[in-house]
Formats: C-alpha cells, sequence, structure tokens
C-alpha cells in the first residue's frame, strides 16, 4: 500500500523541525498509517547508523603543527601578496634609480694635468702675496718679494693680484729684457693653497732662458702636492702642450713649497715670456 | 595565546586588522570540532586533516567579509563543507569504488567472524553507502544528522533556502536508505 505523506514531512517531523500545524497533521497521519510508521523508524535506524560511524582519532602532528602551519601560511602569503607587484615595482624602482643616478652623479673628476688642457679652471685665484713674481737668476733661493724687486723686466699679469702688486711696488723698467715670470697659479680643487713667504724655490729662469720661448709663449708647470714638477707644456696661453724636452729637464725640481694650507692636490704654474715693450705702460702708472 | 579567553568577535576584529597572530586561538577553538565534520564527509583521516588546514586558510583570505556577530563556526563550516563538495566531486571522477565491489568486500570480510561482527559490518555499510552518496546529499546530512545544526543553520551556511533544506534532506535520507540495501550482504 503505497502512502501519500510527502518523505519531507516524514524527514522533517523526524527532525523537530515542523510547525506545529504540520506537526500535528503528521502525528495524526502515523497514527492511522502502518507503513509511515516503519518508515519513521527505518529514517530512526538510519541516522542512528550515521551516527555510530566513529571519528578516527586525528594524528598527534596534526594536533601540535596545524596551529602553528596555518600562521606560517598565512604570513608567507601575506609576504607574497606583496611580491605579486614586483613585476610592475622592480622596472619601476630600477628605472628610479637610473634617473637619480643621472641626475644627481657628479661631474667627473677633472685633475689639472696638460692632458686635460685646463686653463684658469678657477679664475677667483687667492694668489694674492708677493710671491705671484718669482725671479731667481743667480741660482740661489730667494725669498719672493725680494726676488719682484729685483725684476727689471716688464712684466704683464693676468692675474689681479699681481698687477696690483706691480703697479703700487715695482719701479719701472729700464732695461726692456724678456723675463719668464711667473702669471697664475691655479687649481681645480685648492682653494686654500697659499704659497708661503720664505719657502725655497729653485732656479727655474735660466733654463727657461736657455730654452728660449717665442715671445707670448706660456710654459705650464704641472706640479704635485710636494712642489715638484711632474709635468711640462708651453704654447700659446691657452692650449699650451706638453713639452718632453723641457719636461725632462724640469722634471722633479722644487718648484713650489711642499706645505699647503688646505688640501695638497696637484696644481699648476704658468710662465709667461711677454714681451716687455708691449706691457710695460701699466707698470708706469 | 593558545587558550586565549578573547571571544571570537574580538579575534576576528583583531585578524581583521592585520594581526595574523590573533587567528590562532580561533585555530585552536574550532580544529576539531571542524575535524571531526570534515572526517564524517571525507571518511579518511589525512584528507579530513588536509580539509581543515585549507579550510582556514580560505577563511582567513575571507576574514575581512565576515559579518560581526555572526558564528563564526558556522561560517567557518561552510566554507570547509564547500570546499570538501568541489574535492569530492573531482575525487568521485577518478576512483570511485563500485556498490558491486563494496559488496565484495564487505562479503570476503563477514566470513571471518572474529574479524568482522555484526556491528562492524553495519558500520562499513553505512560508511560505504555514505561515500557512495553525491556529495550535496553526503554534506547535507553530515551537517544535520552527525553535527545536528538546525536547518536554519544549514540554510546559512550552504547558501540555500530553507524549504531546499527540507527537501534535500529528505531525498538524501531516501537515497541513503537504498544504498544501504543494496549493499546489504547475501549470507547465503
Amino acid at each position: 500500500m503505497k502512502c501519500d505523506l510527502p518523505i519531507e514531512l516524514l524527514s522533517g517531523y523526524l527532525d523537530g523541525e515542523l510547525d506545529s500545524e504540520q506537526t500535528r497533521m503528521v502525528e495524526e497521519h502515523l497514527e492511522a498509517c502502518k507503513v509511515c510508521r516503519k518508515e519513521l523508524e527505518d529514517l530512526k535506524q538510519l541516522d542512528g547508523y550515521i551516527r555510530s560511524v566513529e571519528v578516527e582519532e586525528p594524528s598527534r602532528e596534526f594536533l601540535f603543527t596545524v596551529n602553528r602551519r596555518v600562521i606560517d601560511r598565512i604570513k608567507k602569503k601575506r609576504r607574497v601578496s606583496f611580491f605579486r607587484f614586483a613585476p610592475v615595482l622592480v622596472p619601476v624602482a630600477v628605472a628610479a634609480l637610473v634617473l637619480i643616478v643621472l641626475v644627481k652623479s657628479p661631474e667627473p673628476t677633472q685633475f689639472v694635468d696638460i692632458d686635460h688642457l685646463v686653463y684658469f679652471v678657477e679664475p677667483e685665484t687667492r694668489y694674492t702675496e708677493t710671491t705671484a713674481e718669482v725671479s731667481a737668476v743667480d741660482g740661489r733661493s730667494v725669498p719672493a718679494e725680494k726676488s719682484a724687486e729685483r725684476v727689471r723686466a716688464p712684466v704683464v699679469m693676468k692675474d689681479e693680484a699681481t698687477e696690483e702688486l706691480t703697479a703700487a711696488g715695482a719701479p719701472a723698467p729700464s732695461a726692456p729684457e724678456p723675463v719668464m715670470k711667473k702669471a697664475a697659479v691655479g687649481s681645480e680643487y685648492r682653494r686654500e693653497a697659499e704659497l708661503s713667504e720664505d719657502a725655497d724655490m729653485t732656479d727655474i729662469e735660466g733654463l727657461f732662458q736657455v730654452y728660449e720661448l717665442p715671445k707670448g709663449q706660456v710654459v705650464r708647470a704641472i706640479v704635485d702636492t710636494t712642489g715638484r714638477v711632474v709635468k711640462v707644456a708651453t704654447g700659446n696661453t691657452i692650449i699650451p702642450e706638453r713639452d718632453t724636452v723641457l719636461e725632462n729637464r724640469l722634471q722633479g725640481q722644487q718648484l713650489a713649497p711642499d706645505r699647503f694650507k688646505g688640501k695638497r692636490v696637484q696644481f699648476y704654474l704658468d710662465f709667461i715670456n711677454e714681451d716687455p715693450e708691449e706691457t710695460s705702460e701699466p707698470c708706469t702708472e | 595565546m593558545y587558550n586565549s579567553v578573547e571571544n571570537d568577535d574580538v579575534l576576528i576584529e583583531r585578524v581583521q586588522g592585520g594581526d595574523c597572530e590573533a587567528y590562532n586561538p580561533l585555530v585552536e577553538r574550532y580544529k576539531l570540532p571542524l575535524y571531526k565534520v570534515m572526517y564524517r564527509m571525507m571518511h579518511n583521516r589525512d584528507d579530513a586533516e588536509d580539509m581543515v588546514e585549507e579550510a582556514f586558510i580560505k577563511a582567513y583570505k575571507a576574514i575581512k567579509r565576515f559579518e560581526r556577530g555572526r558564528s563564526f563556526f558556522s561560517w567557518l563550516c561552510r566554507i570547509a563543507v564547500n570546499n570538501a563538495i568541489n574535492y569530492l566531486k573531482k575525487e568521485r571522477r577518478g576512483n570511485a569504488e563500485s556498490i558491486e565491489d563494496v559488496k565484495y568486500r564487505l562479503a570476503a570480510r563477514s566470513g571471518n567472524p572474529v574479524e568482522m561482527t555484526r556491528q562492524k559490518m553495519l558500520k562499513e555499510r553505512i560508511t560505504a553507502a555514505m561515500e557512495h552518496l553525491p556529495s550535496e546529499y553526503r554534506t547535507i546530512l553530515v551537517l544535520r544528522v552527525e553535527e545536528e545544526f538546525s536547518y536554519d543553520e544549514i540554510s546559512k551556511i550552504l547558501k540555500i533556502p530553507r524549504g531546499t533544506v527540507m527537501s534535500r534532506l529528505a531525498r538524501a535520507r531516501e537515497k541513503l536508505r537504498t544504498l544501504f540495501k543494496e549493499m546489504e550482504v547475501n549470507r547465503t
């Protein structure tokens, strides 16, 4: 005999999930229907079987390590989630770094050297001492101021400081004869360098005169931190060229004092062989 | 830290704020209840343990969407059950033991009364019948019969209407009874 009670109601009745009206209806039906009572018993038994299935104990490893594993995986995922932007962030970061390097990178170090042909890199020279004029003809070292007084030759100075000195203190020339004059001191880095007045200076004028430079030519000596000549160049005042012949004569000569105030670096000294007639005017004023 | 007395909402709020260590007490609190649910669905210890771990990871990833005031365990169960259903669907396509194979295996054991008592036989049959249920039916039976969730709770966990819970549960019981009968071993 087939019963028309929906299985949903029987199942719901078993679970106690029917409302009061449905419950009353099912209970009335069950009193009258043997088949449904049997079916309800079967369902109860089936539930009992389901509940009888024992749950196996979890492993000790699970009990003791699952917490840590979960937390570790969470932290790892958070780190990974940051790096998932790496395909975008890394190129951007590299590009930014390159840009910063290009913008911020200092100009390449430019040593004062003949090869670079640097001339008056730092025009505001602090060379204001009388040592600007160095002259020695008798082979002994002389104080710079004295040597300036002995100079009879007209002097042409590119340096403002030495111009002042010449106009104020130096007597007018009486015998025009070419004399090598120190015209300028240049150093790219040395701002405080000053030649001391009692510095021993090697007589180089004689060497220059022997060498007989054409008028208007400059002798540029590259001097190292000890004051000794390293390289020599001659030529016009803008771009003198390396002169190995004169360099062989002067190399190692003590051309400047070996003590400086400030950073000790290479610098250069220019000696100009000027025509005295062309440059006498400023001195006589 | 494991034995934190802070309630679920406080811990969840801390986790939502970025304190992942606050997740530890939640794992400790619910790993065994969730393992029981998973074991009854998977009928395998290793699979159940894996499912629990995966469920906690997925729950963490979705924790920002957790609404305060809800039951964290129900919410966790929903994630775990859905994950398990997906796993079971894939597994079933692979290596499902046929009902005939189950009957043969049970019959072979029943010849040895020491090894297999009647009670054990029944448990093996119901286990095998549950394994052959569609995962939706198995899930709803586990939640109702074994975990004793109410229809309303099941409705929230599975995101289905309450009426669907009632009808699906009834069909699941019918199907299970049919399978259980099919697996009865003919002792003759």
